[in-house]
């Protein structure tokens, strides 16, 4: 049933594909853009400044204003 | 002042009630009611399975987290901190279509809601028990999840009142995600200006949800544009397949002068959804792998569920060619471009919710994509990111039909409510 169920999603999806290209419809290029611009590269401090306290509050354990990571436990 | 009489009234018939509208009944209802007080004090409040509530089932109508070991709410949602601060109490928590993947409230795992408005006909999807509770006068409002159309359907058969706020307007935090770019909580009444109430507590910026719009929520119970100019669109019109609802839709704008507008890529909506839905959602699964709650969502979940795994599963692999998300991403942001010009020309559009009636409940329909076509009326909002309420406007051989006011913004779409209901 698996299978069939896979074979269908994949038919649905190719149709629908099929559609949007005989409309000329391009892929969105920019759409991975939006994403890169929203990760930090350098030393620039966050955006958000209600993000790191947040993290802290939601984070098991924490020290000295850093998350404790433990393997497997969050 | 809360009427215990009322809640007590609605416990009641809750439990004599064989609608299937409620999953679980809060046993606390009662004592919380007793010391609330705030807007909503003593309104009595039906949510929907896929919104966390401390201390009740979220089981999102699945084996998945109803099953070996259910899930129940560690946390409120934002929006229940928010209904409870202002005194509302939850009766509890509602039937809907597995993981709000369906249209019809026919997938649930604990079977379907009975529609009251049209008892042999389904009530609609994905929030049917919080549509049909408030249809059949289980509660004063409910709350809801709208991901392509998984409020407005509902209210539509059913006769109620429901809400898609805009993208952004209402905090997400503690809601199980369909799509994450796309859903969105709203609520459900027997008239507009109880929803216009629910939607001004539970909307507005919350630090736990960074998509949420920063400004703060309008008077929205107090309409403020006088004149509001009425839209309707020929390509929507066109994806409306029954006369007798368009009819209904026509009649009801009698009088108010509506232009034309022009809403192009419509047509498009449902083939840009669902792989988009497909996608987003296959990723949210990934965490219900059996380990915490006993059940492999691939194990135990009903076609629909499967086949949207399945379908995003595989279009993921297959993305690095960018013919499926991003080409769906494309017609996204051509119909968002559609909707901003059009509003440029009038206040709000108007439609049909559906493109037929519902069907009977029980009826077998085999191609899923008959089922997706429910959603084309109501797809583009979603996509556009805009908002929109859907009224009762009539019936249609005894069914209820509904009609979607779409806007660019709640205080424009609930003036125009006003001015209509």
């Amino acid at each position: 049933m698996n299978e069939d169920i896979k074979k269908q999603a994949k038919e649905i999806m190719d149709e629908f594909m099929a559609a949007m290209e005989r409309a000329g419809v391009k892929p969105d290029k920019a759409a991975g853009l939006e994403r890169e611009a929203q990760v930090r590269t350098g030393l620039e401090p966050c955006q958000d400044k209600e993000f790191p306290e947040l993290m802290l509050k939601n984070a098991p354990k924490v020290k000295d204003h850093s998350v404790v990571a433990e393997r497997k436990n969050w | 002042m809360v009427s215990m009489d009322q809640i007590q009234k609605y416990l009641q018939r809750i439990e004599e009630s064989d609608s299937n509208s409620f999953l679980y009944v809060n046993p606390n209802a009662e004592k919380e009611a007793k010391n609330a007080d705030g807007k909503l004090a003593g309104m009595a409040f039906a949510i929907k399975s896929n919104i966390n509530v401390k201390g009740l089932p979220v089981t999102c109508a699945s084996k998945v987290l109803g099953g070996k070991r259910p899930y129940i709410g560690t946390f409120d949602a934002d929006v229940i901190s928010r209904i409870r601060a202002e005194g509302g109490v939850i009766l509890g928590m509602t039937n809907m279509d597995e993981f709000a993947c369906g249209s019809s409230g026919e997938s649930s795992a604990f079977g379907p809601s009975k529609n009251p408005a049209a008892r042999e006909h389904i009530p609609g999807g994905s929030s049917s028990g919080s549509a049909a509770a408030v249809a059949e006068g289980l509660c004063d409002a409910a709350l809801g999840s709208d991901t392509g159309g998984s409020i407005r359907n509902p209210a539509s058969h059913c006769g109620v009142v429901g809400i898609k706020p805009r993208y952004g307007r209402v905090s997400r935090h503690g809601l199980i995600d369909l799509s994450m770019s796309l859903d969105q909580i709203g609520p459900f009444s027997r008239d507009v200006e109880t929803a216009a109430r629910v939607l001004e507590v539970i909307a507005g910026p919350s630090p736990n949800d960074p998509t949420t719009i920063k400004s703060p929520v309008g008077n929205l119970t107090i309409p403020k544009r006088g004149r509001i100019k009425f839209g309707i669109s020929g390509e929507l019109d066109a994806l409306c397949h029954d006369p007798r609802i368009m009819k209904v839709i026509h009649g009801k704008l009698e009088g108010l002068s509506p232009v034309d507008v022009s809403l192009d890529g419509v047509d498009l909506a449902v083939q840009a959804y669902y792989p988009l839905v497909y996608v987003e959602f296959f990723s949210g699964t990934r965490r219900f792998d059996g380990r915490k709650y006993g059940e492999v969502i691939e194990e135990v979940a009903g076609p629909e569920v499967l086949r949207r795994i399945m379908g995003g599963r595989e279009i993921s692999k297959a993305e690095f060619k960018g013919r499926y998300y991003r080409m769906a991403l494309a017609v996204k942001k051509s119909i968002a471009e559609s909707f901003s010009r059009a509003f440029r020309k009038t206040d709000v559009i108007v439609s049909a919710v559906t493109p037929i009636l519902p069907h009977r409940l029980g009826e077998e329909i085999s191609d899923p994509r008959v089922m997706y076509a429910y959603d084309a009326l109501t797809v583009p909002v979603n996509l556009a990111g805009c908002c929109a309420g859907v009224i009762p406007a009539g019936k249609v051989g005894g069914v209820p039909v509904g009609m979607q006011v779409i806007a660019p913004d709640e205080e424009t779409l609930f003036s125009a409510l006003e001015m209509i209901s």
